[in-house]
């Protein structure tokens, strides 16, 4: 891998020298600890769905070089090649997700996959990273010398995504896409007193959506009361970090996988913290913590506002997701259908977080000099 | 530019609120995941280990019953059974195409396998064959390796080589009902047997040792992954009982002819019971296994009562074997040996008379010649003159009228009347007529065929009060040996019992009438005697009658006991002891209406008295061990 000399001028030369590899690294390790968790969980829930044991577990290893292949390759884009990917993937994705509403089978009462040659794909989870580069752009563009009415349109683009989420329904993928938009907004220079507002309906969202949707109703009641409704999935949640101990069983060792339905892909964190320790699972924290921490800091010094903000965008989308799968599993908040990116067991999720990550590497790439404009 | 510079200016400021509070997100998962661990991780831990820790019980063997000699008559049998567990073999058929090489099995039986197979789960062990012999079991462990998925378990049942013949002092195990369920989870196995009647009930916690138990880890479907941690339970200690099986098998047959009735044989010096019977009997064994309703019904409908111990539960008017006590408290009440009484067969008290059972009477007679030939009238007078209370304490020292305490489940205390029990319990005063049916020991007097054998005994070992017990003494207790007053070269052993306080001289006037009853060509039960030297016996017949004799009857001849239906036939009863001059065994036999006390007890008794003294058990070692300690 380090047979790149300094002075390489190649795609890949230049690609090695200027990616994060901090960050590429990262990402690595935790497609990594995915496979084994996916190797350690899956058949548990394979056998209870009456599948070949290991037929899950394929799946997902046949998408881990499709994935890898993605984020490598959106990596080696430009900026300004990266615009254009997201606002392809942003209007096929939204389209996709259109469609769900019309053709897509109801699953766990939502409407949410559609199947593509035997694959069922969730249009949705490409819309948030793809969202969040447009969303970047569009704000960045209020700022550029066009003057683009940048603002207006992220807007209206951002209530056509959330309305189209919204009808699904699916609320964790529409609070997980406005805390994104807010956050680049916020960062694009919100009026202090426009974020006040802005945070003030938000809060007056979600009370409008415990009112209105029942199954959210139930969610955040069974958080707030343990006990008053089945809390079955969150108790053996935590039974498992509490069995794990410091130091985990091992992997493969671990329980409750055999119980819980959504072992591989909602509450994987808890077969890792059972099987894999606490310690590990801090590990597992901190590792996307760096992405973050990573990406930000390298934001920091970037002078391209577009890049500034569609990775800041990625980053938060990225980082949010993951802390509200594990805040979930340890009973921090209430359980919402969300996966831990890269360990998660699930194709889209899988591929969109290779795609948005790719993204993301491209965007934090060194470039001397301003760089491309708008 | 200058608003560039603000922008990005603000872009910086924000993305590090942006960071810190992602930073400040993630922090709080690490946090929760420490409290998770370390503040509620022992709550949890305990949880999860009573999910994935399973403690299994390991019930203990049973401790065996033996009797003196240490001859088993309780013990446990292994039953060895063939499993196939499904899940360790590829094809079920085969393995028990396989098997069927070295076990016949049938086809039907091999379909009923299959289908077992396909309906339980696959780690299941489905029960292929039962009550297999050792053979047999040693052939399939041999072939194991041709053999997949097979394997042996073994199951204990309790079993009674003997069956009836002491089936009453054994008793019989059962399966645990609600009423004995008292929290130990031992009773809540699934196939625990307690003891339900009999030593095995009275000694049931020795025999049953305490549980073991071992932790098991399981799986979420609550299958075994393996055995993280075993104690070995306590087996249940053994039982030696004071039985000789051998007398006991033979006072069991002797009393096999007749319908119902009761034996039992004590050593007069310690108590011990060496042989106790009772008919008809049962097969303990089938407790075991459990009863089907009808087998139960047809056992406890019986109105022969083949399940009750008639012996300790039986309770009897004594009749004429009551007349040692009235003699006795006549003696203590400064009436002499030589109180004489004329019997015309009939003795007159106000307008009532009450028969001797000679109708021409037996004519003048002192005491010995009263017990001797059991004459009714005589006791109605010596009853008359001491009085039913001098009466009733005197057979209460001699263990009538309460439980003696032997160490036996159900014992009855039978009755003892007097002025203050008949007030209490029937409100009524007594009648002086009452007294003189009481003197022959008919009337509310009650015995039990045990205190007839205590009384005995206590008679013969020189008025000390024996208490029976069924458990074999730890050691023998050698008997005191005293030196007779004033030296001399005689000496008692007397046994390790009080004294009842009854003067040598008044017992020695009961024991020479005893003899006479059976030595003396005149004496009630002649026909019985032991006439081997040294074995001789002394004893007393009675008879006593379920129904009253009416004057007509009387008028017209009374009716003989094979004329009457067998309900109301008399109770058949005989005491006695031998050897006379140094007395060993106490016997008492009650068969119910059997007829008369020398006809039908007396020859079972005169056999049991001397297939006692021939196998002669109490003097006689039990084993190596108790022998040294008697040295000591």
């Amino acid at each position: 891998m380090t047979s790149f000399a300094r002075n390489d001028r190649s795609l890949l030369g230049r690609w090695w020298w200027t990616v994060d590899r901090w960050t590429l690294a990262t990402i690595g390790l935790l497609i990594g600890i995915g496979a084994m968790m996916i190797l350690a969980a899956s058949p548990a829930v394979a056998n209870r769905i009456n599948l070949d044991s290991f037929s899950l577990a394929r799946h997902h290893f046949v998408l881990i070089p499709v994935a890898v292949a993605l984020m490598l390759g959106a990596s080696l884009l430009s900026p300004r090649q990266i615009r254009r990917l997201a606002l392809l993937g942003f209007v096929g994705s939204v389209g996709l997700t259109a469609l769900t509403l019309v053709f897509g089978p109801e699953i766990k009462g939502a409407t949410r996959w559609l199947d593509i040659g035997g694959f069922s794909l969730q249009p949705s989870e490409f819309v948030k990273p793809c969202f969040a580069v447009v969303a970047g752009w569009m704000f960045a563009a209020q700022h550029g010398r066009q003057r683009m009415p940048g603002n207006a349109i992220s807007i209206l683009l951002y209530m056509l995504v959330v309305g189209i989420l919204l009808l699904q329904p699916d609320l964790g993928m529409t609070v997980l896409v406005s805390c994104t938009w807010f956050a680049q907004f916020f960062l694009a220079g919100l009026p202090i007193i426009w974020v006040l507002l802005l945070a003030t309906a938000a809060a007056v969202a979600i009370v409008g959506a415990y009112f209105t949707f029942a199954h959210v109703a139930e969610r955040i009641d069974g958080f707030l009361h343990p006990g008053s409704t089945d809390s079955y999935q969150i108790d053996r949640s935590l039974e498992a970090f509490a069995n794990g101990g410091l130091w985990g069983r091992g992997p493969g060792e671990g329980t409750v996988k055999l119980v819980l339905p959504d072992a591989h892909a909602d509450f994987v964190f808890a077969v890792a913290g059972e099987e894999l320790g606490i310690i590990a699972c801090i590990l597992i924290v901190g590792l996307f913590l760096l992405v973050i921490g990573r990406g930000t800091t390298r934001l920091m010094q970037e002078r391209n506002l577009f890049v500034m903000l569609a990775a800041a965008g990625l980053l938060v989308t990225f980082g949010l997701q993951a802390f509200v799968n594990m805040a979930s599993s340890l009973h921090l908040m209430p359980t919402k259908g969300m996966t831990l990116p890269f360990i998660s067991y699930g194709g889209s999720s899988l591929l969109a977080s290779a795609l948005g990550m790719g993204m993301l590497l491209a965007l934090t790439r060194k470039r001397f000099g301003p760089g491309e404009d708008a | 530019m200058q608003q560039d510079k603000e922008l990005y200016r603000t872009f910086s400021r924000r993305a590090a609120i942006l960071l810190g509070t992602q930073a400040v997100l993630f922090g709080a998962l690490g946090a929760r995941m420490y409290y998770l661990q370390v503040v509620e991780g022992d709550r949890y831990s305990l949880l999860a280990e009573e999910n994935r820790i399973n403690l299994r019980l390991l019930p203990p063997p049973r401790g065996r019953i033996l009797d003196r000699f240490g001859v088993p008559l309780a013990t446990n049998d292994q039953n060895y059974r063939v499993v196939v567990v499904a899940e360790q073999t590829d094809d079920v058929a085969q393995t028990l195409a396989a098997l069927g090489r070295l076990v016949p099995l049938d086809p039907e039986e091999r379909q009923r396998i299959l289908k077992e197979v396909g309906k339980k789960r696959a780690f299941v062990p489905i029960t292929v064959k039962e009550n297999l012999d050792w053979p047999v079991v040693a052939s399939i462990e041999v072939n194991t390796p041709d053999l997949p998925g097979l394997s042996i378990e073994s199951e204990r049942s309790r079993n009674y080589p003997f069956g009836g013949l002491a089936a009453h002092v054994l008793g019989y195990v059962g399966s645990v009902a609600e009423a004995d369920l008292t929290g130990d989870p031992l009773l809540e196995l699934p196939g625990f047997r307690i003891g339900k009647s009999g030593a095995e009930k009275q000694y049931d916690l020795a025999l049953r040792g305490s549980a073991g138990n071992s932790q098991v880890e399981v799986n979420a479907v609550g299958r075994v992954i393996r055995e993280l941690a075993r104690v070995e339970g306590q087996p249940g200690a053994d039982l030696y009982v004071s039985l000789d099986m051998a007398l006991q098998n033979f006072v069991q047959q002797r009393l096999a002819a007749q319908l119902s009735g009761s034996a039992v044989l004590l050593d007069v010096m310690t108590g011990e019971i060496l042989a106790m019977a009772s008919t008809p009997t049962f097969d303990p064994s089938v407790f075991d296994r459990g009863l089907t309703s009808a087998e139960w019904q047809g056992l406890v409908g019986d109105k022969l009562k083949p399940l009750s111990n008639k012996a300790l539960i039986g309770q009897y008017a004594p009749g004429s074997t009551f007349k040692m006590m009235v003699a006795l408290a006549g003696l203590e009440a400064g009436i002499g040996a030589e109180h004489s009484v004329y019997c015309p067969g009939v003795m007159a008290l106000g307008n009532a008379r009450f028969h001797c059972w000679k109708k021409g009477g037996h004519g003048t007679l002192d005491m010995i010649g009263g017990l001797r030939h059991s004459c009714d009238v005589y006791f109605y007078d010596l009853a008359r003159r001491v009085g039913i209370d001098a009466i009733a304490a005197m057979s209460r020292r001699f263990g009538f009228g309460s439980p003696l305490g032997i160490d036996m489940p159900g014992e009855r205390g039978g009755v003892i009347p007097d002025r203050a029990w008949k007030q209490a319990t029937l409100g009524d005063i007594w009648h002086p007529g009452e007294t003189l049916v009481a003197g022959i020991g008919q009337g509310f007097i009650q015995t039990t065929p045990l205190q007839l054998a205590v009384m005995t005994a206590r008679i013969a070992n020189g008025g000390y009060g024996v208490i029976p017990h069924i458990r074999r003494d730890g050691e023998f207790r050698a008997s005191r040996i005293v030196g007779r007053d004033g030296g001399g070269a005689g000496s008692v052993t007397v046994p390790p019992y009080p004294s009842l306080g009854i003067a040598p001289e008044h017992l020695g006037v009961v024991i020479e009438g005893m003899n006479q009853v059976s030595n003396n060509p005149r004496g009630t039960a002649y026909r019985v005697r032991i006439d081997t030297p040294g074995f001789e016996l002394a004893g007393k017949t009675g008879t006593a009658q379920v129904r009253r004799i009416t004057m007509s009857e009387r008028a017209t001849g009374v009716r003989k006991n094979e004329d009457l239906p067998w309900e109301q036939r008399d109770h058949a009863l005989f005491v006695g002891f031998a050897p006379v001059h140094a007395p060993r065994y106490a016997v008492s036999v009650v068969i119910e209406h059997g007829g008369g006390g020398s006809a039908v007890a007396g020859p079972i008794a005169r056999d049991v008295l001397l297939e006692a003294q021939l196998r002669d058990p109490v003097r006689r070692r039990p084993d190596a061990t108790l022998a040294h300690r008697d040295v000591g």
